[in-house]
């Protein structure tokens, strides 16, 4: 029996607008980002996905957000344990994956955003990701006619201002949403697990749900580990945004749906492998990194545990969100900038 | 038209008194100019304030569930520092309300092209204070106060009684609860801005 509901996310928007609709499952938790105050349309997600694809929104017209962010790594970098910006620059994080950002909290490793449609003026501003300036970008598009129209049919207002652009650019990204993959099939009644990946269901239940929270594989809060600094980056963690010594080693839990697309792993891509990652909680977790509950310190897990472990973690590919034609590069976008 | 209907429909029209508000920033009883430099009563030193940007949210009463409204005042721009509020707010904040900061990006006053929110982290700039200090044996030091951050134990929002609808800042106010010579740049939520936003509140407080 297909659970489904099909929640008009633009329900509250202004009568003439277009309606949007997307299938949300039953079993995941309310959205967090509150569409009363930005009501999706399909002008402004595909307004928003122009501009996402856009590599004028760089300085030097060479990167977009899509450079860092590809759809087919389920929009984070891989390849690259870290980012690469303007000019070839290394950033010092890993790029995340993006997808159902609605639930989330906290953006960044370090929960330095608290609210999507801010997050973006990040890497616009950051000298090695864009390195441009909101005044820049906006001035860039309000002397393109075609992007004037679509602001117009997108927010009744011709002018790309900086709130209409931001909300644009979070109306596309609230629609990557992975609820796809064999585990929602499992949730629907609509697949059984293999015997190794009940086990692994089992186990992720008793050592990684706390953080990693079914059905979205995150509780989106901050928490360590156990992974000590590297020694180059030395990244603090949450720490770097408040300055208290309490908040080192922490980072946001990142989600764990698609993982054989958004490799490498951690805040700094230190592990390209789910084993490596696996034999981290199982032997690595080091007590100088102050784990958080329930990570008192290594698992100890056996080899076949940590097999069925991964066995479970694969039936939260996506497949279909990564190939997922609408999230895609957007070929209108050539016509822009003829 | 369907669309103004379709307004109006969602936002009943309310009887609200309007309320007329002066923000306009001083050094002690004199209209404060942006690039002169101004004697202070408690030190040699002379300031000079070269930008000067600051929010005010005017809060709705607790029972009504409409938005508050927000001002941007700027030191350079007269037209600012006039504001009429339509609703019978009586609490005034200095800076950018939690609930707001929380809600996603905003238009108007709340644009951040207005250069009034910080990029790396989330966060509205309260206040931009920015100028320079002059000893009396003419040394010089510029300062820097990007005065925000809206979360514990960090929170710089300040409020404000508004039983006078002249709110006019008095800035050498500011200058005797900081010292620009070691303390000249704050620019990033903590201890000092909490300080320092405190400071800045004295400036609407302490004398009218
Ligand atoms: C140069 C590479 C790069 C570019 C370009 C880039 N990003 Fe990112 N993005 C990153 C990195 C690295 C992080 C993590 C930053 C951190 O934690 O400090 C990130 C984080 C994010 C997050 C938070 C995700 C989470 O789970 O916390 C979102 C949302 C995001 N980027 C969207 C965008 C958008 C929208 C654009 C274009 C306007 C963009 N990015 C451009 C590298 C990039
Ligand atoms: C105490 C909370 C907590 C627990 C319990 C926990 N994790 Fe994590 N996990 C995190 C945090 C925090 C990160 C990000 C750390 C970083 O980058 O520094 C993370 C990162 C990961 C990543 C990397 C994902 C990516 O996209 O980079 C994987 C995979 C992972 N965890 C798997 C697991 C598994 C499997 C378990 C159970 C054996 C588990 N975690 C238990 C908090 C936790």
């Amino acid at each position: 029996m297909q659970r489904l509901i099909v929640v008009f996310l633009g329900l509250f928007a202004i009568a003439s607008y277009p309606i949007y609709d997307i299938v949300i499952p039953t079993y995941f938790p309310a959205l967090h980002y509150n569409l009363k105050r930005n009501p999706l349309n399909e002008e402004a997600v595909q307004l928003g996905r122009l501009l996402f694809y856009d590599p004028m929104l760089s300085a030097d017209s060479s990167t977009s957000c899509a450079s860092c962010h590809s759809s087919y790594n389920s929009f984070a970098h891989t390849d690259h344990k870290l980012s690469h910006g303007i000019k070839d620059q290394v950033g010092t994080r890993n790029a995340p994956a993006l997808f159902n950002l609605g639930w989330q909290t906290i953006f960044m490793w370090d929960g330095a955003h608290r609210n999507l449609d801010m997050q973006a003026l990040a890497p616009i501003n950051h000298p090695r990701e864009l390195g441009f300036s909101l005044a820049g970008v906006l001035g860039i598009l309000q002397g393109n006619l075609n992007y004037r129209g679509r602001f117009y049919r997108a927010f009744g207002d011709s002018n790309a201002t900086g709130e209409h652009m931001l909300k644009a650019l979070a109306q596309f990204q609230l629609t990557l949403i992975s609820a796809g993959s064999k585990y929602d099939r499992f949730r629907q009644g609509n697949a059984s697990f293999t015997e190794q990946e009940a086990k692994g269901y089992g186990l992720f239940q008793r050592h990684c749900n706390a953080c990693h929270k079914e059905p979205l594989f995150s509780n989106y809060q901050l928490a360590s580990n156990g992974l000590l600094p590297d020694t180059v980056l030395n990244d603090p963690g949450r720490m770097g945004i408040t300055g208290r010594e309490e908040d080192r080693y922490l980072f946001k839990t990142p989600s764990l749906r698609n993982l054989s697309y958004t490799f490498p792993y951690m805040h700094d891509g230190r592990f390209s492998k789910l084993a490596a990652v696996l034999n981290h909680y199982s032997t690595g977790i080091s007590p100088e990194a102050r784990p958080s509950l329930p990570l008192k310190g290594p698992l100890n897990l056996s080899g076949s545990e940590k097999a069925e472990l991964i066995s479970f973690l694969l039936t939260l590919n996506d497949s279909a969100f990564v190939f997922n034609k609408t999230h895609a590069y957007p070929m209108e976008l050539r016509q822009i900038w003829k | 038209m369907k669309q103004l209907l379709a307004l109006l429909l969602l936002f009943p029209a309310t009887n609200h008194a309007q309320q007329r508000f002066s923000f306009q920033p001083r050094w002690n009883q004199t209209v404060l100019k942006a690039g002169s430099y101004y004697p202070a009563a408690h030190t040699t030193d002379s300031f000079r304030i070269d930008v000067l940007r600051f929010y005010i949210s005017v809060l709705q009463p607790n029972n009504s569930n409409e938005d508050p409204e927000h001002v941007l005042i700027d030191l350079s721009e007269p037209g600012s520092q006039e504001y009429t509020s339509h609703n019978n707010g009586k609490h005034l904040l200095l800076g950018v309300d939690s609930l707001t900061q929380m809600s996603g990006a905003g238009g108007g006053a709340l644009d951040p092209i207005h250069g009034m929110y910080w990029t790396w982290q989330s966060g509205y700039i309260h206040l931009k204070l920015e100028g320079t200090v002059r000893s009396a044996d003419g040394r010089f030091k510029p300062f820097s106060y990007h005065i925000g951050g809206f979360e514990t134990p960090y929170n710089t929002l300040q409020t404000l009684n508004n039983d006078s609808s002249s709110l006019n800042p008095d800035l050498a106010v500011f200058f005797a609860h900081t010292d620009p010579w070691t303390q000249g740049d704050v620019m990033s939520p903590g201890l000092k801005a909490v300080t320092i936003a405190q400071a800045w509140k004295a400036c609407f407080v302490s004398k009218r």
